[in-house]
């Protein structure tokens, strides 16, 4: 297994994205509130932001980038690519990077394409768009990296709590003498049904059939176009294969617990996190969850955490990070890297 | 970890809205409220306190709460 090295590359920015709409988890009928509550208290997430009136993702994407663009004051023509990693892009074809990088107004000389990842998509596309940095390659990138996996009033219990919809943005730079970023990435395909929209796909193409609700085994009514979600194996996954990663790069870097400022974890539930802070260690302020007020935003869900838990602390300091990524694919991915007062503001919130 | 002190883990995990009334020979899939997210605190359970790695598959085969203790402990 061979841990990757980056060096030159600075994180320099960090936006958040999320539409002004919000859902209160607790907000049901008074028959169905202690059920909710129970929910809502095993799985840490009371509020979800969600994609109304027209809204989608790739609209969450254009304002992240400007928002970042306009707090690091960079000319648009100083970028050189442009990188989404998503599962909701505005079209199935032609990639959403290209609309994006038109609709920003970047120049025809930037590079753009669309990397289809979900919850491990942050620490992937980090390392992929630092990849592309260097003295010969290119000087600054900005990954856009998020999704749009909200649900509002699905018939899914298990899935309409869980999810909101959110987008981030990243500038890198090249930098001499930036601290190192080190990536691992793993994949078992084996568990590709754990999280799946079975139909859809040049496997299965839109049929009349993918509109007919199935009755689950948990009696719960799913059309196959529904994202289907093998909870318990998603569980046994998370809680395994995170932990055993975040303890690899600690050994390879020949670092401690104590030596890392935070582990931000992609955010899926409370339970699983829980469980991989328990197996790795360390104190509760360096596992900080963003999960109460954002729900489980896939491969948003590191930033949004960075950004809403510790914007000011970020921006004023140097910050050691341990990030894992880990969901649908099954992949997942874990990325050290380090920040020194870059652009982090907290999340904004948009209509 | 003997049943009794399992037992109380159990019931804990599973988080449940009325505490049921359980023994060794209570069969797990009619214990009331045991729904996904009993089953989920069951397999966090099983994981932090045994690190045992068990799918719900393996969890319900066990059959009764005794069945589990002992799958639990057999480690």
């Amino acid at each position: 297994m061979t841990i990757a090295t980056i060096e030159n590359v600075a994180v320099k920015g960090i936006v958040t994205v999320v539409p002004e709409a919000v859902i209160d988890n607790l907000k049901v009928s008074e028959a169905e509130e202690r059920k909710r509550q129970r929910l809502v208290k095993n799985i840490g997430i009371r509020f979800r932001h969600i994609c109304r009136d027209g809204m989608i993702f790739s609209d969450l994407a254009q304002k992240s980038v400007e928002l970042l663009l306009e707090g690091l004051k960079w000319e648009k023509d100083s970028v050189d690519a442009l990188i989404l990693v998503t599962q909701s892009p505005e079209y199935t074809i032609p990639a959403t990077a290209c609309i994006l990088q038109d609709r920003i107004g970047l120049p025809t000389s930037t590079s753009a394409f669309d990397i289809n990842l979900g919850c491990s998509g942050y620490t992937y596309g980090l390392f992929t768009c630092a990849s592309m940095i260097g003295e010969r390659r290119f000087k600054r990138v900005i990954a856009i990296i998020g999704d749009q996996s909200g649900s509002d009033g699905s018939a899914d219990n298990g899935r309409e709590v869980l999810f909101g919809d959110a987008c981030s943005a990243t500038a890198l730079e090249f930098e001499v003498g930036a601290p190192e970023m080190h990536f691992e990435g793993n994949t078992d395909g084996s568990g590709y049904k754990a999280i799946i929209i079975p139909h859809g796909g040049r496997r299965q193409p839109f049929c009349a059939e993918s509109l007919v609700p199935i009755v689950g085994d948990d009696g719960i009514a799913r059309s196959p176009l529904d994202v289907q979600l093998d909870g318990p194996g998603i569980m046994n996954f998370s809680t395994t294969k995170a932990p055993e990663s975040v303890k690899r790069v600690l050994a390879e870097l020949g670092k401690e617990v104590k030596d890392i400022d935070h582990f931000v974890m992609h955010q899926a539930n409370k339970m699983i996190n829980d469980t991989i802070k328990f197996k790795v260690g360390g104190e509760p302020e360096q596992w900080p969850l963003s999960l109460e007020n954002y729900g489980n935003t896939s491969s948003t869900s590191i930033p949004m955490t960075i950004t809403g838990n510790l914007s000011e602390k970020t921006s004023a300091g140097r910050v050691k990070w341990l990030t894992c990524g880990f969901g649908i694919g099954l992949s997942w991915g874990t990325l050290y890297f380090e920040t020194d007062k870059i652009y982090c503001p907290a999340p904004f919130k948009v209509k | 970890m003997d049943f009794a002190q399992f037992k109380e883990e159990f019931i804990t995990a599973c988080d449940f809205i009325d505490v049921p009334v359980v023994d060794e020979s209570t069969k797990l899939e009619e214990i009331p409220d045991f729904d996904s997210l009993a089953m989920l605190g069951v397999i966090v359970l099983l994981e932090t306190q045994f690190s045992l790695t068990a799918t719900g598959e393996q969890i319900l085969a066990q059959d009764t709460l005794g069945g589990l203790h002992k799958f639990a402990v057999k480690k």
